[in-house]
Protein backbone atom coordinates (compact mmCIF):
# COMPACT_ATOMS: atom_id res chain seq x y z
CA UNK A 1 0.00 0.00 0.00
CA UNK A 2 1.26 3.53 -0.69
CA UNK A 3 2.31 5.86 2.09
CA UNK A 4 1.00 9.38 2.33
CA UNK A 5 3.85 11.80 1.57
CA UNK A 6 4.04 15.34 2.97
CA UNK A 7 6.89 17.75 2.29
CA UNK A 8 7.27 19.76 5.48
CA UNK A 9 9.25 23.03 5.34
CA UNK A 10 11.72 23.72 8.13
CA UNK A 11 11.91 27.06 9.87
CA UNK A 12 15.19 28.47 11.08
CA UNK A 13 13.75 28.84 14.59
CA UNK A 14 13.00 25.09 14.68
CA UNK A 15 16.60 24.73 15.85
CA UNK A 16 17.43 25.06 19.54
CA UNK A 17 20.59 26.16 21.33
CA UNK A 18 22.25 22.86 20.34
CA UNK A 19 22.00 23.96 16.69
CA UNK A 20 19.71 21.13 15.63
CA UNK A 21 15.96 20.82 15.24
CA UNK A 22 14.48 20.49 18.74
CA UNK A 23 12.82 17.19 19.68
CA UNK A 24 9.43 18.84 20.23
CA UNK A 25 9.44 20.24 16.68
CA UNK A 26 9.52 16.72 15.22
CA UNK A 27 6.08 16.18 16.78
CA UNK A 28 4.97 19.34 15.01
CA UNK A 29 6.23 17.92 11.70
CA UNK A 30 4.25 14.73 12.41
CA UNK A 31 1.20 16.86 13.12
CA UNK A 32 1.59 18.72 9.82
CA UNK A 33 1.78 15.37 7.98
CA UNK A 34 -1.15 13.91 9.94
CA UNK A 35 -3.35 16.95 9.33
CA UNK A 36 -2.47 16.86 5.62
CA UNK A 37 -3.42 13.18 5.48
CA UNK A 38 -6.52 13.12 7.70
CA UNK A 39 -7.95 16.63 7.36
CA UNK A 40 -7.05 17.41 3.74
CA UNK A 41 -6.58 14.15 1.83
CA UNK A 42 -9.03 11.79 3.63
CA UNK A 43 -12.09 14.08 3.30
CA UNK A 44 -11.55 14.18 -0.47
CA UNK A 45 -11.81 10.37 -0.42
CA UNK A 46 -15.11 10.49 1.49
CA UNK A 47 -13.94 10.42 5.13
CA UNK A 48 -15.19 13.90 5.93
CA UNK A 49 -15.75 13.50 9.66
CA UNK A 50 -12.08 13.00 10.54
CA UNK A 51 -11.48 16.72 10.16
CA UNK A 52 -14.27 17.37 12.70
CA UNK A 53 -12.41 15.74 15.55
CA UNK A 54 -9.59 13.28 16.14
CA UNK A 55 -7.57 13.36 19.33
CA UNK A 56 -4.12 11.97 20.02
CA UNK A 57 -4.12 9.25 22.69
CA UNK A 58 -0.44 8.31 22.49
CA UNK A 59 2.79 9.23 20.72
CA UNK A 60 5.97 7.24 20.58
CA UNK A 61 9.01 8.54 18.71
CA UNK A 62 12.65 7.56 18.33
CA UNK A 63 15.17 10.09 17.12
CA UNK A 64 17.80 8.64 14.77
CA UNK A 65 19.78 11.57 13.35
CA UNK A 66 19.92 15.33 13.95
CA UNK A 67 18.26 17.67 11.47
CA UNK A 68 19.67 21.10 10.69
CA UNK A 69 17.95 24.03 9.06
CA UNK A 70 17.96 24.02 5.27
CA UNK A 71 15.77 25.58 2.60
CA UNK A 72 14.55 22.22 1.29
CA UNK A 73 11.58 20.63 3.06
CA UNK A 74 11.89 17.31 4.87
CA UNK A 75 9.81 14.35 3.72
CA UNK A 76 7.33 12.82 6.18
CA UNK A 77 5.87 9.49 5.11
CA UNK A 78 2.72 8.45 6.95
CA UNK A 79 0.91 5.14 6.90
CA UNK A 80 -1.73 3.26 8.91
CA UNK A 81 -0.51 0.53 11.25
CA UNK A 82 -3.89 -0.61 12.60
CA UNK A 83 -7.60 0.27 12.36
CA UNK A 84 -9.66 -0.67 15.43
CA UNK A 85 -13.30 -0.01 16.30
CA UNK A 86 -12.75 3.28 18.09
CA UNK A 87 -9.09 4.07 17.41
CA UNK A 88 -6.39 3.69 14.78
CA UNK A 89 -2.61 3.85 14.71
CA UNK A 90 -0.40 5.81 12.33
CA UNK A 91 3.24 5.15 11.54
CA UNK A 92 5.64 7.83 10.34
CA UNK A 93 9.16 8.23 9.05
CA UNK A 94 10.82 11.64 8.85
CA UNK A 95 13.45 11.28 6.13
CA UNK A 96 15.37 12.49 3.12
CA UNK A 97 15.08 10.48 -0.06
CA UNK A 98 18.67 10.49 -1.29
CA UNK A 99 17.83 8.79 -4.60
CA UNK A 100 18.56 5.26 -5.85
CA UNK A 101 16.66 3.85 -2.87
CA UNK A 102 19.01 5.49 -0.34
CA UNK A 103 17.29 7.25 2.56
CA UNK A 104 18.42 9.21 5.60
CA UNK A 105 15.92 8.53 8.38
CA UNK A 106 15.76 11.22 11.09
CA UNK A 107 12.92 9.79 13.16
CA UNK A 108 10.43 6.92 13.35
CA UNK A 109 7.14 7.38 15.19
CA UNK A 110 3.71 5.98 16.04
CA UNK A 111 0.51 7.70 17.09
CA UNK A 112 -2.72 6.25 18.51
CA UNK A 113 -5.66 8.39 17.37
CA UNK A 114 -9.23 8.40 18.64
CA UNK A 115 -12.09 9.79 16.52
CA UNK A 116 -13.83 12.21 18.82
CA UNK A 117 -17.20 13.90 18.87
CA UNK A 118 -16.31 17.38 20.08
CA UNK A 119 -19.92 18.46 20.60
CA UNK A 120 -20.66 15.50 22.88
CA UNK A 121 -17.11 15.47 24.25
CA UNK A 122 -16.72 11.73 23.84
CA UNK A 123 -14.99 9.19 21.60
CA UNK A 124 -16.91 7.71 18.70
CA UNK A 125 -16.49 4.63 16.52
CA UNK A 126 -14.49 4.62 13.30
CA UNK A 127 -17.06 5.12 10.52
CA UNK A 128 -17.22 2.75 7.55
CA UNK A 129 -16.01 5.38 5.03
CA UNK A 130 -13.15 6.29 7.36
CA UNK A 131 -12.12 2.65 7.63
CA UNK A 132 -12.01 2.33 3.82
CA UNK A 133 -9.78 5.38 3.47
CA UNK A 134 -7.52 4.37 6.36
CA UNK A 135 -7.18 0.81 5.07
CA UNK A 136 -5.93 2.16 1.74
CA UNK A 137 -2.79 3.21 3.68
CA UNK A 138 -2.33 0.05 5.74
CA UNK A 139 1.20 -1.26 6.29
CA UNK A 140 1.52 -3.93 8.96
CA UNK A 141 5.29 -4.40 8.95
CA UNK A 142 6.47 -0.79 8.86
CA UNK A 143 9.39 0.29 11.08
CA UNK A 144 8.66 0.86 14.78
CA UNK A 145 10.17 3.50 17.06
CA UNK A 146 12.90 1.51 18.87
CA UNK A 147 14.39 2.26 22.26
CA UNK A 148 17.98 0.99 22.10
CA UNK A 149 20.36 2.96 24.33
CA UNK A 150 23.40 2.07 26.44
CA UNK B 1 12.06 11.75 44.93
CA UNK B 2 10.46 13.65 42.06
CA UNK B 3 11.36 17.04 40.65
CA UNK B 4 8.24 19.21 40.38
CA UNK B 5 7.97 21.94 37.76
CA UNK B 6 5.09 24.44 37.88
CA UNK B 7 4.01 24.90 34.29
CA UNK B 8 1.83 27.77 33.13
CA UNK B 9 -0.65 27.23 30.32
CA UNK B 10 -0.57 29.96 27.69
CA UNK B 11 -3.60 30.97 25.69
CA UNK B 12 -1.98 29.96 22.43
CA UNK B 13 -1.18 26.45 23.76
CA UNK B 14 -4.80 25.65 22.87
CA UNK B 15 -5.64 24.53 19.36
CA UNK B 16 -8.87 24.78 17.33
CA UNK B 17 -10.33 21.90 19.36
CA UNK B 18 -10.18 24.15 22.44
CA UNK B 19 -7.67 22.08 24.38
CA UNK B 20 -3.91 22.11 24.80
CA UNK B 21 -2.43 20.70 21.59
CA UNK B 22 -0.64 17.34 21.78
CA UNK B 23 2.66 18.86 20.64
CA UNK B 24 2.54 21.40 23.47
CA UNK B 25 2.59 18.61 26.06
CA UNK B 26 6.04 17.72 24.72
CA UNK B 27 7.04 21.35 25.33
CA UNK B 28 5.81 21.07 28.92
CA UNK B 29 7.89 17.90 29.38
CA UNK B 30 10.88 19.70 27.91
CA UNK B 31 10.47 22.68 30.25
CA UNK B 32 10.27 20.33 33.24
CA UNK B 33 13.28 18.30 32.08
CA UNK B 34 15.39 21.39 31.38
CA UNK B 35 14.41 22.86 34.75
CA UNK B 36 15.48 19.60 36.41
CA UNK B 37 18.75 19.46 34.45
CA UNK B 38 19.71 23.07 35.08
CA UNK B 39 18.75 23.16 38.74
CA UNK B 40 19.90 19.69 39.75
CA UNK B 41 22.40 18.34 37.23
CA UNK B 42 24.34 21.53 36.57
CA UNK B 43 27.28 22.41 38.80
CA UNK B 44 25.92 25.90 39.50
CA UNK B 45 22.79 27.94 38.84
CA UNK B 46 24.63 30.15 36.39
CA UNK B 47 26.01 27.37 34.23
CA UNK B 48 23.79 25.62 31.69
CA UNK B 49 23.70 21.84 31.85
CA UNK B 50 25.52 20.46 28.81
CA UNK B 51 24.12 18.37 27.79
CA UNK B 52 21.89 15.56 26.75
CA UNK B 53 19.76 14.79 23.72
CA UNK B 54 16.43 13.01 23.48
CA UNK B 55 16.69 9.60 21.81
CA UNK B 56 13.20 8.29 22.45
CA UNK B 57 9.97 9.61 23.90
CA UNK B 58 6.48 8.27 24.59
CA UNK B 59 3.47 10.25 25.76
CA UNK B 60 0.10 8.86 26.85
CA UNK B 61 -2.63 11.48 26.79
CA UNK B 62 -5.18 10.70 29.49
CA UNK B 63 -7.35 13.82 29.77
CA UNK B 64 -7.67 17.06 27.79
CA UNK B 65 -6.39 20.31 29.29
CA UNK B 66 -8.73 23.26 28.65
CA UNK B 67 -7.52 26.80 29.26
CA UNK B 68 -6.68 27.48 32.90
CA UNK B 69 -4.97 30.19 34.89
CA UNK B 70 -3.59 27.87 37.57
CA UNK B 71 -0.30 26.20 36.55
CA UNK B 72 0.00 22.47 35.93
CA UNK B 73 2.48 20.36 37.87
CA UNK B 74 4.93 18.39 35.76
CA UNK B 75 6.75 15.77 37.83
CA UNK B 76 10.00 14.28 36.52
CA UNK B 77 11.95 11.38 37.95
CA UNK B 78 14.58 8.89 36.84
CA UNK B 79 13.82 5.27 35.96
CA UNK B 80 17.24 4.06 34.70
CA UNK B 81 20.84 5.24 34.72
CA UNK B 82 23.09 3.64 32.09
CA UNK B 83 26.67 4.31 31.03
CA UNK B 84 25.91 6.92 28.35
CA UNK B 85 22.17 7.36 28.75
CA UNK B 86 19.40 7.58 31.32
CA UNK B 87 15.64 7.31 31.30
CA UNK B 88 13.07 9.58 32.86
CA UNK B 89 9.34 9.41 33.49
CA UNK B 90 6.89 12.27 33.78
CA UNK B 91 3.37 13.00 34.96
CA UNK B 92 1.43 16.11 33.95
CA UNK B 93 -1.23 16.72 36.58
CA UNK B 94 -3.01 18.99 39.00
CA UNK B 95 -4.53 18.23 42.39
CA UNK B 96 -7.44 16.24 40.94
CA UNK B 97 -6.49 15.03 37.46
CA UNK B 98 -3.65 13.14 35.78
CA UNK B 99 -3.51 14.58 32.24
CA UNK B 100 -0.55 12.69 30.76
CA UNK B 101 2.14 10.16 31.50
CA UNK B 102 5.37 10.10 29.54
CA UNK B 103 8.81 8.54 29.30
CA UNK B 104 12.08 9.70 27.76
CA UNK B 105 15.44 8.16 26.91
CA UNK B 106 18.19 10.78 27.16
CA UNK B 107 21.70 10.34 25.83
CA UNK B 108 24.48 12.23 27.61
CA UNK B 109 26.01 14.37 24.90
CA UNK B 110 29.12 16.47 24.44
CA UNK B 111 27.65 19.36 22.50
CA UNK B 112 31.01 20.85 21.44
CA UNK B 113 32.51 17.55 20.30
CA UNK B 114 29.11 16.50 18.88
CA UNK B 115 29.36 13.02 20.33
CA UNK B 116 27.79 10.91 23.08
CA UNK B 117 29.73 10.88 26.35
CA UNK B 118 29.59 8.87 29.59
CA UNK B 119 27.24 9.95 32.36
CA UNK B 120 29.60 11.68 34.83
CA UNK B 121 29.90 10.45 38.46
CA UNK B 122 28.38 13.73 39.72
CA UNK B 123 25.42 13.38 37.37
CA UNK B 124 24.96 9.73 38.34
CA UNK B 125 24.80 10.67 42.01
CA UNK B 126 22.04 13.23 41.35
CA UNK B 127 20.14 10.95 38.97
CA UNK B 128 20.16 8.13 41.52
CA UNK B 129 18.64 10.45 44.12
CA UNK B 130 15.67 10.92 41.79
CA UNK B 131 15.45 7.22 40.96
CA UNK B 132 12.10 5.49 41.22
CA UNK B 133 11.63 2.09 39.55
CA UNK B 134 9.22 2.22 36.59
CA UNK B 135 5.84 0.73 37.40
Amino acid sequence: MPRHVTQVPLRWADMDAYGHVNNVVYLRYLQEARVDMLFVHAPKQGAEQLAEGVVVARHEISYHAPLHYRAAPVRVETWVRRVGNSSFDLGYEVLDDDGDGARTVYAVASTVLVPYDLDDARPRRVAHEERLVLESFIEFDGPEPGKAAA
Amino acid sequence: MRHVYECSVRFDDLDAFGHVNNVTFAEYLQEARVDFAHRRLSSSDDVAHEGSVVAHQSIDYLAPVPFRTEPLQVEVWVTRVGTTSFEVAYEVKDESTLFARATGVLVAFDVRANTPRPVSPAEREVLERYFEPSS
